[in-house]
């Protein structure tokens, strides 16, 4: 069948490019604007650890030129703003990865926090005769790590994330505090730590001085 | 350990680049100017108005009042065709015939003894009829039953045919009936599509010929009649114009029609036009070319295919979604985690959400979504409901996406679907 075709405007060939173009802006903008805010909480996160760091490292002067009795010390707001740096540290994780470098390096910094704290509640238990819980959880991000499943430490995670909110938010037993590590961190302090409790495998939880692998959370309630 | 893999970033940056570029795509075209057509006024040919008429007793008589009422001082002949209705449609289809019949208003009733149920069949009958006697007229619409036009409609539609590259005319449509949540959201969906073909209708791409649609009737003597193969003759014969490069206007002039009011017979003509709508872009794959320009390069590749393809992978991730949280969910009561109750909202995890480019970009795309809703309601000149037009883009469209999902499933599967 023979009909004659009609010749139609066809000058819509730039509207490809420009479209394009434009997309790949929005694009631009989206991963600026996102990567401003993120690196605007990093910043954040930085200053509160610095903040924190300083208020420990004055707790510690303090102590050694006053003599001060340990057992007077208010240890668990310390430890209360330990948890809030912690949960800012695992946002930062979501968000910007694991293995960001970034935040592997305020990590480090955590982990001496943490090792500082620690310090703090072994000394007032022992001192002061306070009766909780201390644990340590070892744990690890990488994937296919030679030292253990990261499914299984985040499995564990969780499961003492539970308990810490069982105990010490409903009051269910004795008050937990747990101080968590990587075991991939280059943090010489934890390094010792790991050396200390001769921690190899992980998940690995040390329960007030007891070396444990991965728990159940009925196991875990039985030794709590 | 978790049970289900979180789906790839990867592919949630990839659906939403392809979901700017048809955007913004549709946003140049915004900016284009509207291309002229020879328009003369004063043109009067014949024009003869199909009616496909199965039980519809309670809509005819106004359906056909309307077309009496034009304001168009050439000859229109009416063609009602009682498609074996079983109500008092051929009762009503008499009484108009003897009622309005003029010299300028000819009415001409056709009995059809048995109903095949497709539409193109009952069109079909009426173009035999027309052709076969002799009675073809220079223009040819076809109107549906429960289909209401303004009075100025032949008369503005008829000035366009005067121009060779215009062989077809279809106009912006909206629904009839006036209450209930699914008009509400269906008004809304109707306003959405009309504004994209009247955005189409600029670059010569618009490819539908609904409830209304006027053809030159030479169109139908050298390129055939309706096809009675497909579900949806009304996308086949705009896609047969344009394959033979004419082109077809979309007047920016509101018709009415009667929607479907039940959930189920919504669900069922979704269905189907989705079911027709893959029939023919199959049937029609050699369109997607440069030759047919915007049509070709854009309309049916990108925004058709591409864009239901990506709206079914949206729909697929959300639905993997919500079962990845379910089972997840199920495996932390399993290790004697219970979900906790308080919502921490703390600003510093809130702040990091919103950093999330995908949030950022899902807020960017939301943002073009009611840019185009304030648009498409200007040039409808239409009223609606923000609250109306939330519920549609998050509960309403995800109905839309199961029919086309369903319509997909049928036609790979070649499951039989009634008209």
């Amino acid at each position: 069948m023979k009909m004659t075709a009609a010749k139609t405007k066809r000058n819509e060939h730039w509207f490809f490019i420009v479209a394009f173009v434009l997309s790949i802006m929005v694009f631009a903008l989206g991963l600026l604007l996102g990567n401003y805010i993120a690196m605007s909480k990093l910043k954040e996160f930085r200053e509160t650890e610095e903040k924190f760091l300083i208020d420990l490292i004055a707790f510690d002067v303090r102590e050694s030129i006053l003599k001060e009795d340990v057992c007077k010390l208010n240890i668990y707001d310390l430890f209360k703003e330990k948890v809030a740096l912690g949960r800012m540290l695992t946002r930062l994780e979501e968000r910007l990865g694991k293995e960001n470098r970034d935040v592997m390096a305020k990590k480090e910094i955590y982990e001496l926090i943490q090792i500082k704290t620690l310090r703090y509640l072994e000394k007032i238990k022992t001192e002061c005769h306070q009766d909780y819980n201390i644990v340590l959880f070892f744990y690890t991000n990488k994937k296919n790590d030679p030292k253990g499943s990261a499914e299984g430490c985040e499995d564990q995670g969780k499961i003492l994330d539970q308990l810490v909110y069982e105990h010490n938010e409903k009051n269910k037993g004795k008050k937990i505090y747990v101080f968590s590590f990587d075991v991939n961190s280059q943090n010489l302090a934890t390094k010792a730590l790991m050396l200390k409790y001769n921690v190899t495998r992980v998940p690995a939880l040390i329960i007030n001085g007891e070396s444990y692998g991965y728990l159940t959370k009925t196991e875990l309630e039985s030794l709590l | 350990m978790p049970v289900m893999p979180q789906l790839p970033n990867w592919l949630v940056y990839v659906i939403m680049f392809i979901g700017f570029f048809i955007a913004f795509f549709y946003l140049l075209i915004l900016f284009k100017k509207e291309p002229t057509f020879k328009i003369k006024k004063d043109f009067f040919p014949e024009v003869t108005i199909m009616i496909p008429a199965k039980n519809v007793q309670t809509t005819l008589e106004s359906c056909v009042k309307r077309v009496i009422n034009q304001d168009y001082k050439g000859k229109i002949t009416i063609l009602i065709i009682n498609d074996a209705s079983t109500d008092e449609t051929p009762k009503i289809a008499e009484q108009l015939t003897k009622k309005y019949s003029s010299k300028k208003r000819e009415i001409i009733l056709l009995h059809r003894k048995k109903s095949t149920g497709y539409k193109a069949s009952v069109l079909n009958f009426g173009l035999n009829y027309l052709f076969s006697k002799g009675k073809a007229t220079y223009l040819i619409a076809h109107l549906d039953a429960d289909t209401f036009i303004p009075r100025n409609l032949i008369k503005k539609a008829v000035s366009y045919f005067s121009d060779e590259r215009v062989m077809a005319l279809t106009s912006w449509m909206m629904p009839h009936n006036k209450k209930g949540f699914l008009i509400k959201m269906q008004k809304i969906e109707y306003l959405m599509t009309s504004f994209y073909r009247y955005l189409l209708g600029r670059v010569e791409a618009v490819c539908i010929a609904p409830a209304f649609t006027m053809f030159k009737s030479e169109f139908f003597r050298k390129a055939g009649y309706y096809d009675e193969k497909t579900l949806t003759e009304d996308f086949e014969i705009a896609l047969r114009i344009k394959s033979y490069g004419y082109n077809i206007i979309y007047l920016d002039e509101k018709i009415t029609t009667v929607l479907p009011e039940t959930f189920n017979k919504l669900r069922k003509e979704r269905v189907r036009w989705w079911y027709g709508t893959f029939q023919n872009l199959v049937k029609y794959k050699h369109l997607m070319s440069t030759k047919y320009g915007a049509l070709g390069t854009f309309f049916l590749p990108i925004a058709t295919l591409l864009g239901i393809l990506i709206l079914l992978l949206v729909f697929l991730m959300v639905a993997y979604g919500i079962i990845y949280n379910v089972v997840n969910f199920i495996y932390d009561l399993s290790l004697g985690v219970q979900p906790k109750l308080e919502f921490q909202l703390e600003a510093f995890r809130i702040a990091l959400a919103l950093s999330d480019p995908r949030i950022i970009l899902g807020v960017f795309a939301f943002i073009i979504s009611v840019l185009f809703f304030i648009f498409a309601t200007s040039q409808g000149k239409e009223k609606v409901k923000i609250i109306d037009y939330l519920l549609f883009v998050f509960v309403y469209s995800w109905f839309l996406i199961i029919f086309c999902i369903e319509g997909i499933i049928k036609y790979i599967f070649k499951v039989k679907i009634a008209w």
